[in-house]
C-alpha cells in the first residue's frame, strides 16, 4: 500500500508539472492585452503605446519566455504569487482570505452528498421495485436534472422567504458566530451537494443490485449470516469500487459548481475572486486560480486512487 | 451403511419442485425430486449439464434466487423439521452450521474484497461464537488440511492469489470448519488435477468415517461416484429417473438414460477397441418439454406409452428404482 501510494504521488506530481507549464503557457496567449484595460480605466490620457512598453519592462515581460517562466516558477513555490493587477492585493493573501468559504462549501456538500445519497442508493436497492426505490430513483432523476442556479432560487424562496429558517445569502465567519456560520451554509452547500447526491444514489443502487446477485453473496447467505451483515460485510465493500470512480468525478466538479453558487448566495469564496480576476484579465490571480483548480483534481484523483487502493486489494497487490 | 439405512434419514426430501419465471417462459428446473441421505453415507447426484443438480443443491438451503428463481412444491426434512416451512433465522443457524455448502465455481463464490483466512473464519465465528482471533487460528488449520503449503501465510491471500484449484479447496476448508452434520458438494473437484482430486475427495470421506458426517456429492464424473458414493441418484431435465446403490448402477444399469451415461464414459474394465457411444440429441427445451417422458426423443427402448405419460420412480428392489416404463435390464 506504501509503494502503490508513493507510485500515485510521483504521477501527481509530474502532472502538475505539465500543468503547470500549461497554464503559463495559456495565460499568455489568451489575447488582450491587461495593460491596456488598466490605462484606459484609469481615465488618465497618455501615449498608450508608449505606457505600456514601460510596463511591460517593469513587470518583466520584454524577457524571454523560459525566463520569465522560470522567475514566476521560483516564485510561485516560494510564496510569491504575485500582486493581482485588479486590486493591487497579494494573490496569496487574496487565495487564502478566500480559500476557507470555499472549502467549508465543498466540506458540508460532500457530508450531505455521502449522507443522503449513499443511504438512499442501498435502500433503493435493497427494495429493488418497490415505491420507496421509485420515489429515490425519480427524486435522484429530478435532482439531478435541475440546474443549480434554479435549485438555489427555489431553496432560498422555500427555505429563507417562505419559512425563514436560513439566511437567503451572505456569509458569517465560524470565528464571528459559529451558529449563523453553519446556517449561512446550510441552503448554498445543499444546492451545491443535490446532483452529487443524485448521482451517487443511482450508481450506489445499480452497483449494490449488481454485486448482490453475485455467487460470493450467496456464499455468504449460505454460511448463515443474517441480510443485514450480507449486505455490510460482503456486499458494500465490493459495491463501492465503482462508486469511487463517480465520487472522483463529482469531487471534481465541485469547485465549478461552487462558482455559480457563491454568486447565488453572495459569498466572498474563491469563485467570486476568480470571476472577477477573469473580467479584468487579472493574471496573476487567474494563473494562481487555473493551478488551485489543477491542485483539485489531481488532489481529488488521488483520494480515489487511495481509495480504489483500500477498496479492491486487486488493485492494490497488482 | 446397513444400520444407518435403519434408521430414519437425517435428510428427507420429497416432491421438490424449483421454477425460474423469465420473459421466455416459465422453466422447471427442478420437478419433484425425492432423494433421502442418511447418517455417515455419502449420496451422488449425477446427470449431464443443466439437468438441474446446482438448483436441486441451493433449494435445500433456500438459496435459489429469487427473483427469478422459486421452490414451488416439495418438503426437506432435516431434524424433524421441515426446512422450506421453517422461519429465516432458525434457517440461518442451520446454514453453515448444520448444513454447509461448497460451491462449484470456487472463483466467483470466494468475496473479492476479503482475504482468504477471513472467509474460512467466518462461520466458526458466527457459529461458535468463537473470537476472531481463534477462528482464524483454526481457519488456517483447515487450510493446512486441504493441503495449501504455507498455509499461515496463505491464509492472508486474497482469492485473486490462489489458482483456481486452491480456491477450491479454500471452499473446501470452508464447508468443513463447523463440522457439519451434512456437507453438500457440488462439483468440490472439478478443477483439480486427479491427485489433488483424490487427496480431497479422501479428506471428505474421512470426516464421514470419523465424524459420521453425511455428504450430498454432485459431479457428473462417474469414476468419483463409484469409489466415493454409497448411492446414486441419476438426475435428467429436472428429475431423477434412476436410485440405485453405487455398485449396482454400474452393474446392473436398469434406466436407459443411465446405461446411455455408462456407455458414454471410458471404463478400466472395458475391452480394447470397443468404442464408446455417447448419447445421441439433447436434453428437451426446459421451456416447452415435450409430453409424455422427457428423454423418450433420444430413448433407444422407447414404446408407445413414453409419448403419452411420464414414467414415475418405481420401485424395482429394495435399493433400485427407475422412473421408466421399460426396464433394460430385461
Ligand atoms: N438463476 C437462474 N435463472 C434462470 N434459470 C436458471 C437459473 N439457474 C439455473 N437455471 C436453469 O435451471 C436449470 C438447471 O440448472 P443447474 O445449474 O441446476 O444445472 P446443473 O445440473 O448444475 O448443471 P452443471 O453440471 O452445468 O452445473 C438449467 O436449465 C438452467 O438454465
Ligand atoms: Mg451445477
Amino acid at each position: 500500500m506504501g509503494r502503490f501510494i508513493a507510485i500515485r504521488l510521483m504521477h501527481a506530481l509530474i502532472v502538475l508539472f505539465i500543468v503547470i507549464v500549461l497554464v503559463f503557457l495559456v495565460t499568455r496567449l489568451i489575447p488582450g492585452d491587461a495593460f491596456l484595460v488598466a490605462v484606459a480605466a484609469s481615465g488618465v490620457e497618455v501615449d498608450s503605446a508608449k505606457t505600456v512598453k514601460v510596463l511591460e519592462e517593469f513587470y518583466g515581460l520584454n524577457k524571454p519566455f523560459y525566463e520569465q517562466f522560470l522567475i514566476w516558477l521560483v516564485n510561485f513555490v516560494s510564496g510569491d504569487w504575485g500582486e493581482s493587477i485588479g486590486t493591487g492585493g497579494d494573490v496569496l493573501e487574496m487565495f487564502l482570505d478566500r480559500c476557507p468559504i470555499t472549502l467549508q462549501l465543498f466540506f458540508w456538500a460532500t457530508l450531505w452528498q455521502f449522507l443522503i445519497g449513499i443511504p438512499a442508493g442501498v435502500i433503493s436497492a435493497l427494495k429493488r421495485n418497490s415505491r420507496t426505490d421509485m420515489a429515490i430513483t425519480t427524486g435522484a432523476l429530478i435532482g439531478f436534472a435541475i440546474p443549480p442556479f434554479w435549485q438555489a432560487i427555489v431553496m432560498i424562496y422555500l427555505f429563507a422567504v417562505l419559512l425563514p429558517i436560513f439566511p437567503p445569502s451572505g456569509y458569517v465567519s465560524f470565528a464571528e458566530d459559529p451558529m449563523g456560520n453553519v446556517m449561512s451554509m446550510a441552503l448554498p452547500s445543499m444546492v451545491l451537494g443535490t446532483s452529487g447526491a443524485a448521482l451517487l444514489a443511482r450508481y450506489v443502487r445499480s452497483s449494490l443490485l449488481e454485486v448482490m446477485s453475485q455467487d460470493f453473496v450467496r456464499t455468504a447467505r449460505a454460511k448463515g449470516l443474517g441480510e443485514r451483515a450480507v449486505v455490510t460485510l460482503h456486499a458494500m465493500k465490493p459495491a463501492m469500487i465503482p462508486v469511487v470512480t463517480v465520487v472522483g468525478l463529482i469531487w471534481a466538479g465541485l469547485l465549478g459548481g461552487s462558482f455559480i453558487l457563491e454568486f447565488v448566495f453572495a459569498l466572498p469564496g474563491l469563485g467570486r475572486m476568480t470571476v472577477d480576476a477573469i473580467y479584468q484579465r487579472d493574471f496573476p490571480v487567474i494563473q494562481a486560480m487555473l493551478i488551485i483548480v489543477s491542485l483539485n483534481v489531481l488532489f481529488m484523483n488521488f483520494i480515489v486512487d487511495v481509495l480504489y487502493a483500500y477498496l479492491d486489494p486487486r488493485v492494490r497487490l497488482r | 451403511m446397513t444400520a444407518a439405512a435403519q434408521a430414519p434419514p437425517l435428510l428427507q426430501v420429497r416432491d421438490l419442485a424449483v421454477e425460474f419465471g423469465g420473459d421466455g417462459g416459465v422453466v422447471k428446473a427442478v420437478n419433484g425430486v425425492s432423494f433421502d441421505l442418511h447418517r455417515g453415507e455419502i449420496v451422488a447426484l449425477v446427470g449431464e449439464s443443466g439437468c438441474g443438480k446446482s438448483v436441486t443443491a441451493l433449494a435445500l438451503l433456500r438459496l435459489v434466487a429469487d427473483p427469478p428463481g422459486r421452490i414451488t412444491a416439495g418438503s426437506i426434512h432435516f431434524d424433524g423439521e421441515d426446512l422450506l416451512q421453517i422461519p429465516l433465522p432458525l434457517l440461518r443457524d442451520i446454514r453453515g452450521d448444520r448444513i454447509a455448502m461448497i460451491f462449484q465455481e470456487a472463483m466467483n463464490s470466494l468475496n473479492p474484497v476479503h482475504r482468504i483466512g477471513r472467509q474460512i473464519a467466518e462461520p466458526l465465528s458466527l457459529h461458535r461464537a468463537m473470537p476472531m482471533r481463534d477462528a482464524l487460528a483454526k481457519a488456517v488449520d483447515l487450510l493446512r488440511s486441504v493441503r495449501i503449503p504455507e498455509a499461515l501465510r496463505r491464509s492472508r491471500d486474497y482469492p485473486h492469489q490462489f489458482s483456481g484449484g486452491m480456491q477450491q479447496r479454500a471452499m473446501i476448508a470452508m464447508g468443513m470448519g463447523c463440522e457439519p452434520d451434512i456437507i453438500i458438494a457440488d462439483e468440490p473437484t472439478t478443477a483439480l488435477d486427479v491427485t489433488i482430486q483424490a487427496q480431497l475427495l479422501e479428506l471428505l470421506q474421512q470426516q464421514v468415517v470419523e465424524k459420521q458426517t453425511s455428504i450430498l456429492l454432485i459431479t457428473h464424473n462417474l469414476g468419483i461416484v463409484a469409489r466415493y458414493a454409497d448411492r446414486v441418484n441419476v438426475m435428467y431435465a429436472g428429475r431423477i429417473v434412476e436410485q440405485a446403490k453405487a455398485e449396482d448402477i454400474y452393474d446392473r444399469p436398469r434406466h436407459p438414460y443411465t446405461l446411455g451415461l455408462l456407455q458414454s464414459v471410458p471404463r478400466i474394465d472395458q475391452a480394447i477397441g470397443d468404442k464408446l457411444t455417447p448419447i445421441e440429441g439433447q436434453p428437451p427445451d426446459p421451456i416447452n418439454p415435450p409430453p409424455g417422458c422427457p428423454f423418450r426423443p433420444r430413448c433407444r427402448f422407447a414404446v408407445t406409452r413414453c409419448d403419452e405419460d411420464i414414467p414415475p420412480l418405481r420401485r424395482l428392489t429394495d435399493s433400485q428404482s427407475i422412473a421408466c416404463w421399460v426396464d433394460v435390464d430385461d
